[in-house]
């Protein structure tokens, strides 16, 4: 028979054939290929499925044993190592083959990474919302997915409470995860999501139908949503990036927060702070390693162990009095910019979240409305940072009215004699400290509280601390968990005793910002010792402190001579000395 | 000198290795009309629903290659078909659990050695669903080579597995590749009464006698498809320039050659003493062009011509004149 009386199809083949030159001929491959061919309904594989899903569906389709499925991962783990918490996520896992495997898209079988959610360890700075708290050690689970057949790496994120397609709250199998040996964790969760849909009846209606409900992206909303979860998270977390400044983040325990505070501030490397770290008798090293800076500078400043707290208390209750802005209050006004905006920040940057996991989309947010991400935060869901920090910040840096402790042995920064210190009571409830001076007015107490706060060099100290302080409640603040009641920060500013309540309640979550709060305790571990601190002093810093001591002389010779009952007196004097009421 | 005798060598080295994997059938398939009548009878039965077909005839006339052309090109008619090839041995899937691990293991599946005949089974029947469910007429072909050596046994388990595949919304196509004995079988199949019936009725109710080359523009056509066929593939190379590229420049044609081979096959048939229109089965066809084409290779030069002796040689050595004797033999 002729070609030419061939059917159209052969008709058209030739015609392309002779016009472009490819060979009608079709090539032979090679002779026999790899064994990689599986049974697999392929389709069925949904976004963000976990190994553990896949893995017992794989093992009903191939009636095999769940240590051949293990056995079938070998060749795709890389022959260094098959350990880690998800599969996928193990160096030089092979993923195209893998993808191969299940003749599923690529991109889609990436989506089983945890890892692929975000590119770091957590999704916010010191929280514990992220990716090194996922964990397999219990199978989580959404009674809607596993009714449906699915399990997602969503569920297993124990700072996640409801699943993020159903919105549901998950659910925990009473059964530990028994360890898959030496293979990656989430292996174990094979077994127990096998007998769940296969042995049990019941929790997965479908599953010994002859075929199962394709993924089609069009109908699976939800998981469009996730996605948007995930982009959103990716989003926080940039944001993240590129704002917080994470060198003075400290995560240590109080002595060694305050070591690396020292080492900080007198200009210590590297080498150095790891070697005041180690030290079991870090206070003699500590001592040695500060006295040895000393003499590269042109001042020193003698600091009271136990009295640091006092001294950054009182310098940052005269910046909130004056204008002066150092750096900590910068810091402290550019995120207080952003909550004043109308958490206009946290709306951009939580939008999708709020959309997500708020009330739905579509809702717009009405200006002179609460903020959106309040209610979100109301309703339980993300903890709105901005709003967090607002309220922290109010009440720890920026207080216009202060709870005072007693000032003692100051007299050496300030040159007031110690007749002249007046009760006052601490953050954390009254101080029962002997009473000096004339306690009920105000207007005294606060003059002469800015009259004992440090100045110049012990300044720049403070501010360095203070400083610290900023960046250490930043991460204490996003550093909250759902199990911290969320409602009751936003009432601190009306009800401080809180603050104080939480602090003791959730001091671990507040750790970095605790430590340093607290690190009094770690000065009180040198035994009260005075350590040598010398700083660097700026011109301007310098020329602040001979100002600010001059006028303090005066201050102190008219004070000599004159009692302070007379509060005209002093306010001349304020007058005189800093036009200032 | 010596570099030129190496490249020759090299040369020579090179077209034996081109040769042996064309006659070995691992280098490419070209269309011929009998492949093309196979895909026009096997496009008319998948689109009329049937379940399979038999397709027969004698030993070398290129069934098999001809098959997977048709499977391939099937593609382009009528979309994604998913088809697997299962070459029958006799000797050792007589039982259950051996067939289904040969097929497994045909599909090159990954689990063809594990577990119990149930497991093989099922195991199967969930790839043939997976596949079939990709397909763009919800039909998977089994093509069945060497079926001749099936048993009733195993038309059974095809009966099943296309009832299980039936059962899940999709289509087992069964084509059934073999020797004439086929044929026999069919008959004896409806002989052994209703019992079998239903394995002719759904297998074998489809019957094509593949035909083998038999007319002067069948040749021709063949010719003009390996002129045009480009080996090595992602070369610029045509087959044939492997062997003669100064002749080829220079115009020669291969189909022009087609005459004289067509009159050197029917010479060598009635030389034999056979009646009626030669048959030429592939085989004889390919290994009667490659040895051409070798014979050509030292005369290679513009204005080549190709004496009949040399013709005939190259028909001779292909062992078409014993293919002959041997059917005059069998009758």
């Amino acid at each position: 028979m002729r070609s030419d009386e061939c059917l159209p199809w052969c008709e058209r083949i030739t015609r392309a054939d002779l016009v472009g030159k490819v060979p009608m001929s079709q090539y032979v491959g090679p002779l026999a290929g790899q064994l990689n061919a599986s049974s697999w309904r392929s389709g069925t594989l949904r976004p963000f499925e976990s190994m553990g899903s896949v893995g017992a569906k794989y093992i009903y389709l191939n009636r095999i044993r769940q240590r051949e499925f293990r056995l079938l991962l070998l060749s795709y783990f890389p022959s260094t190592s098959r350990l880690g918490t998800c599969t996928i996520d193990v160096d030089g896992f092979r993923l195209n083959a893998f993808a191969d495997l299940f003749q599923e898209p690529r991109l889609l079988v990436s989506t089983m990474s945890v890892e692929k959610l975000d590119s770091d360890d957590t999704v916010m700075p010191g929280s514990d919302m992220g990716l090194a708290k996922w964990s397999v050690d219990v199978l989580r689970y959404c009674p809607a997915c596993i009714a449906q057949g699915y399990h997602s790496i969503w569920h297993q994120f124990p700072w996640l409470d409801e699943c993020v397609f159903h919105l549901m709250p998950l659910q925990v199998h009473g059964k530990k995860i028994a360890s898959p040996g030496k293979f990656s964790a989430d292996l174990g969760l094979v077994q127990p999501l096998y007998e769940m849909w296969f042995e049990s009846a019941g929790v997965w209606p479908r599953a010994k139908e002859p075929s199962w409900p394709l993924y089609n992206e069009s109908s699976e909303g939800k998981v469009a949503a996730a996605s948007r979860l995930q982009r959103q998270l990716r989003r926080v977390s940039r944001c993240f990036k590129t704002t917080y400044d994470p060198s003075p983040y400290v995560s240590a325990r109080a002595p060694e927060n305050y070591a690396i505070l020292v080492s900080y501030l007198a200009g210590g490397t590297g080498k150095a702070l790891r070697h005041l770290m180690r030290s079991e008798e870090r206070n003699e090293r500590l001592c040695s390693y500060t006295i040895k800076t000393n003499r590269e500078h042109a001042t020193s400043l003698i600091a009271v162990a136990g009295s640091i707290e006092d001294l950054c208390y009182l310098r940052r209750y005269a910046c909130t009095l004056s204008d002066e802005m150092p750096g900590w209050k910068v810091v402290l006004h550019r995120w207080m910019k952003k909550t004043e905006g109308r958490h206009q920040t946290c709306i951009n940057a939580f939008s999708g979240l709020y959309r997500t996991w708020g009330n739905g989309p579509g809702q717009i947010w009405k200006k002179g409305a609460p903020p959106p991400c309040l209610a979100a935060l109301r309703a339980g869901f993300l903890p709105c940072l901005q709003l967090l920090l607002s309220e922290v910040f109010r009440n720890v840096f920026l207080k216009d009215h202060w709870n005072h402790r007693y000032l003692l042995n100051h007299q050496q920064y300030s040159g007031l004699s110690p007749e002249l210190l007046i009760r006052i009571e601490g953050d954390f409830g009254p101080i029962d400290f002997p009473l000096i001076g004339d306690t009920d007015d105000l207007r005294q107490r606060e003059l002469l509280s800015f009259f004992r706060s440090p100045q110049g060099g012990l300044a720049e100290l403070c501010d360095a601390i203070l400083l610290l302080k900023v960046w250490s409640w930043i991460n204490a603040a996003i550093a909250l968990d759902d199990s911290i009641d969320k409602s009751a920060l936003l009432r601190i500013s009306k009800e401080p005793e809180l603050l104080s309540s939480m602090l003791q309640t959730h001091g671990d979550r507040f750790r970095p910002s605790y430590a340093i709060y607290a690190c009094d305790e770690g000065v009180a571990v040198t035994g009260m010792v005075n350590f040598p601190f010398k700083m660097a002093l700026s011109r301007e810093a310098a020329g602040h402190r001979q100002l600010v001591l001059k006028k303090i002389q005066n201050i102190h010779e008219r004070l000599n001579c004159a009692q302070v009952s007379n509060m005209l007196a002093i306010d001349q004097i304020m007058k005189q000395c800093f036009d200032r009421p | 000198m010596s570099i030129s005798i190496g490249q020759a060598d090299s040369e020579v080295v090179q077209r034996q290795k081109l040769s042996t994997r064309v006659m070995a059938g691992r280098a490419f398939a070209i269309k011929t009309p009998p492949a093309v009548q196979y895909a026009r009878e096997l496009t008319t039965w998948l689109t009329m629903g049937s379940q399979g077909a038999i397709v027969y005839g004698r030993p070398r006339l290129g069934k098999t290659l001809a098959t997977r052309w048709v499977l391939r090109a099937l593609q382009e008619v009528l979309g994604s078909v998913p088809w697997l090839e299962v070459p029958i041995r006799s000797q050792t899937i007589t039982s259950e659990r051996e067939f289904f691990q040969h097929l497994l293991r045909c599909a090159k599946h990954k689990h063809y050695l594990t577990g119990t005949a149930g497991d093989k089974r099922d195991r199967w029947t969930e790839w043939l669903s997976a596949r079939a469910r990709r397909s763009a007429v919800n039909a998977h072909i089994l093509f069945i080579d060497e079926a001749h050596q099936l048993t009733p046994r195993h038309y059974g388990w095809l009966v099943e597995m296309a009832n299980e595949l039936d059962q899940r919304g999709y289509r087992l196509f069964c084509l059934l590749v073999g020797q004439s004995k086929l044929l026999t079988e069919k008959r004896k199949l409806i002989d052994e009464g209703e019992e079998r019936e239903q394995i002719v009725g759904r297998f074998m109710l489809r019957e094509l006698q593949f035909p083998a080359i038999s007319s002067l523009d069948d040749i021709r056509d063949c010719y003009e498809q390996y002129a045009n066929t480009v080996y090595p593939p992602n070369t610029d190379t045509r087959f044939p320039e492997n062997f003669v590229p100064q002749a080829i420049a220079a115009g020669f044609e291969l189909s022009k050659l087609a005459p004289g081979v067509w009159a050197s096959f029917e010479r060598s048939w009635l030389s034999i003493g056979l009646e009626g229109v030669p048959v030429v089965p592939m085989h004889y066809l390919t290994a009667s062009l490659v040895g051409l084409l070798n014979a050509l290779v030292t005369d290679d030069r513009a204005g080549l011509t190709v004496p009949a002796s040399l013709i005939d040689q190259a028909i001779r050595k292909s062992g078409y004149s014993n293919f002959l004797s041997a059917m005059k033999t069998r009758g």
